[in-house]
């Protein structure tokens, strides 16, 4: 077991003494001064006949603390000291015969006893050293572990461990979020393939055999979360080499492609309407054709007139565009109409709310403002240099029974002959718009000007902007 | 013109009123008595009104409670003769879902080749 901390009394005086090393000369001074020390105190207070018992633990203490060097020289000077404390110039050679030989076995013991302490200290000392390595591994040990698991924790990839036979012994933290996992127990032990649907299924169990024999592999499937919520998946599996270098686990990174593949199935859907919607322009294209041709006096009119329609269409679809073909607004609409009479722009007054039409309804009337601005030019109002046109809307009633009424007022022309044939502005406005808005569209040919009416529920065809 | 006494009759179904309007002019031009409807519940009231009716064009999306192919069908049901002619702008609809002996047109087609289709029909 690693411990950071010393547990005995006994450890923490000799690491006490590791923590604070001294000289040479202050350890031998030391020493000294214990011997001295327990001398003075053996004189005192122990009698003769136990000259040496003192000495002992004083000496092992200084060996402890203060190392080998000062434990041998302790040993000696304890020898040295006892003797000379119980010693008189009466015997022949200070000390009785017995007490000589006592002293030279304390001696050899303590001397053996202090090696031991010593060789406990350098011990306890590796042992330290040894205990402080084991502690910093474990702790970089650690840190890796947190970093790897924040790692994990981090990724929003659903990242799993599989064993060799496709069963789950691992989820990462954000795999087990995004694959809406509280408790990955649920999920222990089970077949990881399972989980896929559709096709999916196989496929993993392709991967997986794969990854056994060594070899990864990717695929896209569709698969449920834990609690049912549909989803797709950019599925990695590739094989954990073991000790030995060959697949021992497999791991499987699943990232979710839901937001992707949504978005290319919406990209598909947008495809599919713009070719909707461009086969029904083209349809629109063919029928205007057709009428223009149908009253066409000569090529060259017809070419004409159906050049000029086409160009306003042509800027009508430029406003509807910007509103991905929903609606437009009636002004962006008379603007597109009347863009062939650009030039008189400035005789025709436009005054009335800002009303929202339909995509249909929109380019019904730009192809109607179309009609009456280029009669208008030919035959009207905008035929000489004084004339001028009034064109004026508002909506009456309110949300669900509101009408649209607008007026188209020429006035200040040559006086208007009524048209002796209906032409392709005429059925325009007459038959088809009056069908787009579901209300009344009147043309009208009294002398002194020409007059276009709109009365029609606002309902389906459009709204009032407020403000 | 050399047509027989009661003239053919043909019904139209089309939303876009200009679109209905010249197909309207374009058979009619050729003799044809033309009904027109903006959505398949009009034009199931107008066959209601006139059994006469034996050619059905079709659009094939439209508001309302049917689009053009339960309208084939209902008309299908009605007279197993009827000539049905179904045209869409969103690509063919799966063969299985439409009414036998129909005729199936994408958007833009050539009326004339309508025209074509009634005669090898009706022969």
């Amino acid at each position: 077991m690693i411990r950071t901390q010393p547990g005995s009394i006994f450890d923490r005086i000799i690491i006490w003494s590791f923590d604070r090393p001294v000289s040479g000369f202050t350890r031998y001074t030391l020493a000294a001064l214990v011997v001295a020390f327990v001398a003075v105190a053996r004189i005192l207070i122990i009698p003769d006949e136990l000259p040496w018992l003192l000495f002992i633990p004083a000496t092992i203490g200084v060996a402890l603390v203060l190392g080998l060097g000062a434990g041998l020289f302790a040993s000696m000077a304890s020898t040295v000291a006892g003797a000379l404390s119980i010693g008189h110039a009466a015997n022949p050679y200070w000390l009785p015969d017995n007490q000589w030989a006592a002293a030279v076995v304390f001696l050899v013991i303590l001397i053996g006893m202090v090696m031991m302490t010593g060789e406990l200290r350098d011990t306890l000392r590796r042992s330290l050293a040894l205990n402080a390595e084991l502690v910093e591994r474990e702790r970089s040990s650690a840190e890796r572990e947190v970093f790897l698991s924040s790692v994990l924790a981090a990724s929003t990839d659903c990242i799993k461990v599989v064993d060799l036979d496709g069963n789950l012994t691992f989820m990462s933290e954000g795999g087990m979020k995004v694959m809406d996992i509280s408790d990955f127990n649920a999920v222990r032990g089970c077949p990881w393939a399972d989980f896929l649907k559709g096709n999916g299924a196989a496929q993993a169990r392709a991967a997986l055999k794969a990854a056994a024999e060594g070899r990864s592999s990717h695929f896209e499937t569709p698969a449920d979360t834990y609690i049912g919520v549909p989803k797709w998946w950019s599925v990695s599996v590739s094989p954990i080499p073991g000790p030995d270098g060959r697949p021992a686990r497999i791991l499987s990174v699943s990232r979710d492609l839901t937001a992707l593949y949504e978005a290319r199935e919406q990209q598909k859907l947008l495809n599919g309407e713009l070719s909707h919607r461009l086969k029904n322009v083209l349809t629109l294209v063919q029928s205007i054709a057709n009428q223009t041709l149908r009253g066409a006096h000569s090529i060259e009119q017809a070419s004409a007139a159906f050049s000029s329609r086409l160009a306003s269409l042509g800027r009508a679809t430029d406003v509807l565009t910007t509103t991905a073909w929903q609606q437009a607004e009636l002004h962006d609409v008379i603007e597109a109409g009347l863009s062939a009479v650009s030039g008189m722009r400035d005789r025709i007054a436009i005054d009335g709310p800002r009303i929202r039409l339909n995509s249909h309804v929109a380019l019904a009337l730009t192809l109607a403002f179309h009609e009456l601005a280029t009669n208008a030019t030919k035959y009207g109002a905008l035929g000489n240099d004084t004339g001028s046109v009034t064109l004026r809307w508002q909506v009456s009633g309110t949300q669900g029974s509101a009408c649209f009424h607008l007026r188209w007022q020429e006035q200040g022309g040559p006086p208007v002959v009524r048209p002796s044939q209906r032409g392709f502005g005429s059925r325009m406005i007459e038959r088809s718009l009056g069908a787009y808005f579901r209300g009344r569209t009147v043309l009208d040919f009294p002398p002194e000007g020409v007059v276009f009416r709109i009365d029609a529920p606002l309902g389906d065809t459009g709204e009032l902007i407020d403000g | 013109m050399g047509q027989p006494i009661s003239p053919r009759s043909i019904l139209i179904v089309e939303d876009e009123p200009f679109v209905r309007h010249d197909l309207a002019d374009f058979f009619e031009d050729r003799g044809f008595q033309v009904f027109a409807a903006q959505d398949a519940d009009t034009a199931a009231e107008i066959l209601a009104a006139h059994t006469s009716i034996r050619i059905v064009l079709t659009d094939v999306q439209m508001a309302g409670t049917m689009d053009g192919v339960k309208l084939a069908h209902v008309v299908r049901d009605r007279c197993p003769l009827a000539i049905l002619i179904i045209v869409s702008g969103m690509g063919h609809p799966p063969i299985a879902d439409l009414p036998d002996g129909s005729v199936f047109l994408a958007k833009p087609f050539d009326p004339r080749h309508v025209l074509d289709e009634i005669e090898r029909l009706s022969a």
